[in-house]
């Protein structure tokens, strides 16, 4: 396992609100890398969401217009009813194509596009719900030697998804909520020893 | 496995060499997807199967054709963006000329063009509009000059459409019929649209125009060719003509940025203020 990751990409649906919200609050205000969130959200819950996680947090999460580059220390959420895709160049491309898994952003579609892309620079988490929404996505990032976490299925409101993901491929860490958090930061490069810690 | 991104581009070099049709700058992460879901509709194991399969059969073609574009749609999609058309876009368009001409590039089967017919008749502007609607794949085509929306779609486009206009005397039945298919839009509503089938890549854009939509379309291309679209959008617009694009697509890092002005910005609505 190398220790540059360069995108942290996060998958919830129901249940993940408190606990990705939890963590957005606890991450320090220069972070080395860039997050992408997709969540599962009512249809008509269209504006106000991005809103709702920036709330108490230092950074705005943005909701991307297509083809806007990723960009570091930024932290990025896929419009309601498109897919969010990710290129090479970390190009975010947006798509109305079908729902995948009954779900329009798919978190599917977002972590195999960025692990077809960019390979074993992305750490993948994925957080409660209530399908199986990610764990195919998951895999491939399992395959092209990224970094996959789930949320404890045990502290999970809604376990579905975690345990959909630790069904079809093996993950890397298996953490709570608190733990993810404690990660994400220990990301940093300063932070490199912490890191070392949880990857042993 | 994964299309690599050279077997792709190699993919649509064979295209555009034996059909003619550019697919050479549209955006490869989705149009993997689509190859992909192409590949296993078909049972095919690989683009080198599909392209002797092209070769083969030739009849084949515009079946392919329908499957790699994305025509997914709904009525009334964003419901604040046509509240904008209805309150100010329209009214502005319809002070300044005596014909209304709108043209909906990359129309798909339709509902885009049905909700501009609704709200055309709610402001009473039907008689003085023409609408031109056009698109790449011929088969959606025939879906929208059919006008009809099948039964199972019917709740999204009920619930935008009670979003748009929560209190309106003409509820969304007034202006269809039943149909084996689905709701039939009426005649008297579909007869006011010429649907033509037109590829935006390679064909002149069509013009004199005071409204152009073209939404949802480019985000499937690059940005090359996002910039090349954008600028035949440009010239085929009267000055202080209207073009709408989708609300999450951006012309920020287009050439023809400041030869509009922003109308609304949070609907992607631009007025053209330069030749
Ligand atoms: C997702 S649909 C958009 C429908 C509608 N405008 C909306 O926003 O709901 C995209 C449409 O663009 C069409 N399209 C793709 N490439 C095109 C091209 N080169 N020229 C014209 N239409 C094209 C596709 O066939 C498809 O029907």
């Amino acid at each position: 396992m190398q220790e540059e990751y360069e995108i942290v990409l996060i998958g919830g649906s129901a249940g993940s609100f408190q606990p990705i919200k939890l963590l957005l609050e606890k991450l320090p205000t220069e972070f080395t890398y860039s997050i992408v969130l997709c969540l599962h959200r009512p249809k008509n819950v269209k504006k106000g969401f991005a809103e709702a996680l920036s709330i108490g947090i230092s950074h705005t999460v943005l909701e991307p217009y297509d083809k806007e580059k990723i960009l570091q220390n930024k932290i990025y959420l896929a419009p309601s009813n498109y897919h969010l895709l990710i290129d090479e160049k970390k190009t975010i491309h947006l798509s109305t194509e079908e729902p995948v898994n009954y779900s329009r952003p798919s978190i599917d579609l977002m972590f195999e596009s960025a692990a077809y892309a960019l390979k074993d620079k992305v750490v993948g988490i994925l957080y409660s719900g209530a399908n199986q929404d990610g764990a195919l996505g998951m895999k491939k990032i399992k395959e092209n030697n990224g970094l996959t976490i789930i949320q404890n299925p045990n502290e999970s409101t809604v376990p579905t998804m975690p345990k959909s993901a630790l069904s079809v491929t093996p993950i890397d860490l298996v953490l709570s909520s608190k733990e993810i958090c404690s990660f994400l930061n220990s990301l940093c490069s300063k932070k490199k020893k912490v890191l070392k810690r949880f990857l042993l | 496995m994964d299309l690599t991104t050279l077997e792709i581009n190699l993919f649509t070099e064979f295209i555009f060499d034996s059909f003619g049709y550019d697919f050479r700058n549209y955006a490869i992460p989705s149009f993997r997807r689509r190859l992909s879901r192409i590949l296993e509709l078909f049972s095919l194991n690989s683009l080198f199967d599909l392209k002797n399969l092209l070769k083969k059969e030739k009849s084949f073609f515009s079946e392919f054709l329908s499957e790699v574009t994305v025509n997914v749609t709904e009525m009334f999609r964003d419901p604040s963006f046509w509240e904008e058309v209805y309150t100010t876009v329209l009214p502005k368009i319809s002070s300044q000329s005596e014909v209304i001409k709108i043209w909906h590039a990359g129309c798909s089967s339709g509902e885009e063009v049905f909700s501009m017919l609704i709200v055309l008749d709610k402001l009473g502007l039907l008689e003085k509009t023409k609408i031109v609607a056009t698109d790449i794949d011929e088969e959606i085509l025939k879906n929208a000059k059919e006008g009809i929306i099948s039964y199972r779609n019917l709740d999204h486009n009920y619930l935008n459409f009670n979003t748009f206009d929560p209190d309106s005397t003409r509820r969304l039945d007034y202006y269809f019929e039943k149909s084996k298919k689905g709701l039939k839009m009426k005649q008297e509503y579909l007869e006011k649209v010429s649907f033509i089938k037109h590829n935006l890549v390679s064909e002149d854009p069509l013009s004199n125009f005071d409204l152009v939509l073209c939404r949802n379309v480019m985000i499937y291309f690059d940005e090359i060719l996002q910039d090349k679209v954008l600028q035949k959008m440009h010239k085929s617009l009267y000055i202080n003509g209207y073009m709408a694009i989708g609300t999450k697509e951006s012309i920020m890092w287009s050439g023809i940025a400041n030869k509009f002005d922003v109308e609304n910005y949070e609907e992607k609505i631009y007025r053209k203020t330069t030749l």
